[in-house]
């Protein structure tokens, strides 16, 4: 078993190891220009706000019954850390960063949703149909 | 000078039939890949189990055959389970890897397992590659995935076919 490897193989080893460290850095340096997603909030089905994903701030919701969603952006993260709802299922829900994803306060009928406004070709999903 | 006459025409008639062997191979092992369902997110992560035929006529019967096989393949198994779209993307990926199996083999010093994961890699890569160029840049997010499942795949197939080549080589020149 062990005489299947050579010595030499530890260039390759290495390239290929180089590679994936390389594109995964320029995957998040891709990541932060060429893909401008938005934050979008919804309320009762109608958008109330959006915010670019790219920029850390922190937000705050007013639902449809005048109960409270509270959240953050940050790093491209999107997460609900407080909300005025007796069940708190978005609070508890883990935190979004890819389009498509969503967090939902149904109390207060918030819709925090990751989208891309660019063309399909673009969004992740365009492509999986294969 | 006879006898040598026989001698090559025999060694020949062995490649041919080799080839022709590997060829079917390959073709079963994609028919078996077609069958496996996609078990991950991502597109494009799969064994490549084709790739023994392909490492095994690379190894065996040298570049030319090994070119000859992968394109045979892709082009019969394009036609018979995958479809236009997906044979363009599978000849994509097989141009790149043959290209760097090929040139990594010239200087003898890298094992089969070693070349396959550089292959492997380089299919993904390959596939990728045209992927951009038709649907944009959003699919290099699917790079990082890529290099590391192909990495891994590229191993294990390497390791069989490093298995299987000593025992095939001995057989075609038996």
């Amino acid at each position: 078993m062990f005489r299947l490897f050579k010595r030499s193989d530890l260039i390759i080893i290495a390239a290929v190891l180089a590679l994936s460290v390389a594109s995964l850095v320029i995957f998040r340096f891709i990541r932060g220009f060429a893909e401008p997603a938005a934050v979008e909030i919804r309320v009762n089905g109608s958008l109330t706000a959006t915010y670019p994903l790219n920029i850390d701030r922190s937000f705050t919701v007013e639902g449809f019954n005048g109960g409270m969603v509270y959240g953050v952006i940050k790093d491209g993260v999107v997460d609900v850390t407080d909300a005025t709802c007796p069940d708190r299922i978005c609070v508890d829900h883990s935190a979004i960063s890819h389009t498509g994803e969503s967090i939902v306060c149904l109390p207060n009928r918030v819709v925090v949703t990751i989208s891309s406004h660019k063309t399909e070709a673009d969004t992740i999903d365009a492509i999986s149909g294969r | 000078m006879n006898s040598q006459d026989k001698n090559s025409n025999k060694n020949k008639i062995t490649r041919l039939t080799m080839a022709g062997v590997l060829v079917a191979l390959a073709f079963i092992l994609s028919y078996l890949e077609s069958l496996l369902p996609s078990f991950t997110a991502v597109p494009g992560i799969k064994p490549g189990l084709a790739n023994i035929a392909v490492m095994c006529t690379l190894y065996v019967l040298g570049g030319r055959m090994a070119i000859a096989v992968a394109l045979i393949r892709v082009v019969l198994s394009g036609f018979m389970f995958t479809g236009m779209n997906a044979m363009l993307y599978s000849l994509a990926g097989t141009a790149l890897s043959l290209t760097v199996m090929l040139l990594l083999k010239i200087p003898r010093k890298f094992s089969a397992p070693a070349v396959s994961i550089a292959g492997a890699v380089a299919h993904n890569a390959g596939q990728i590659l045209l992927a951009w160029l038709m649907l944009g840049r959003a699919v290099l997010y699917y790079f990082p995935a890529l290099v590391i499942s192909g990495s891994v795949s590229g191993l294990i197939i390497g390791i069989i076919s490093g298995i299987l080549i000593p025992r095939i080589t001995s057989i075609s020149h038996s």
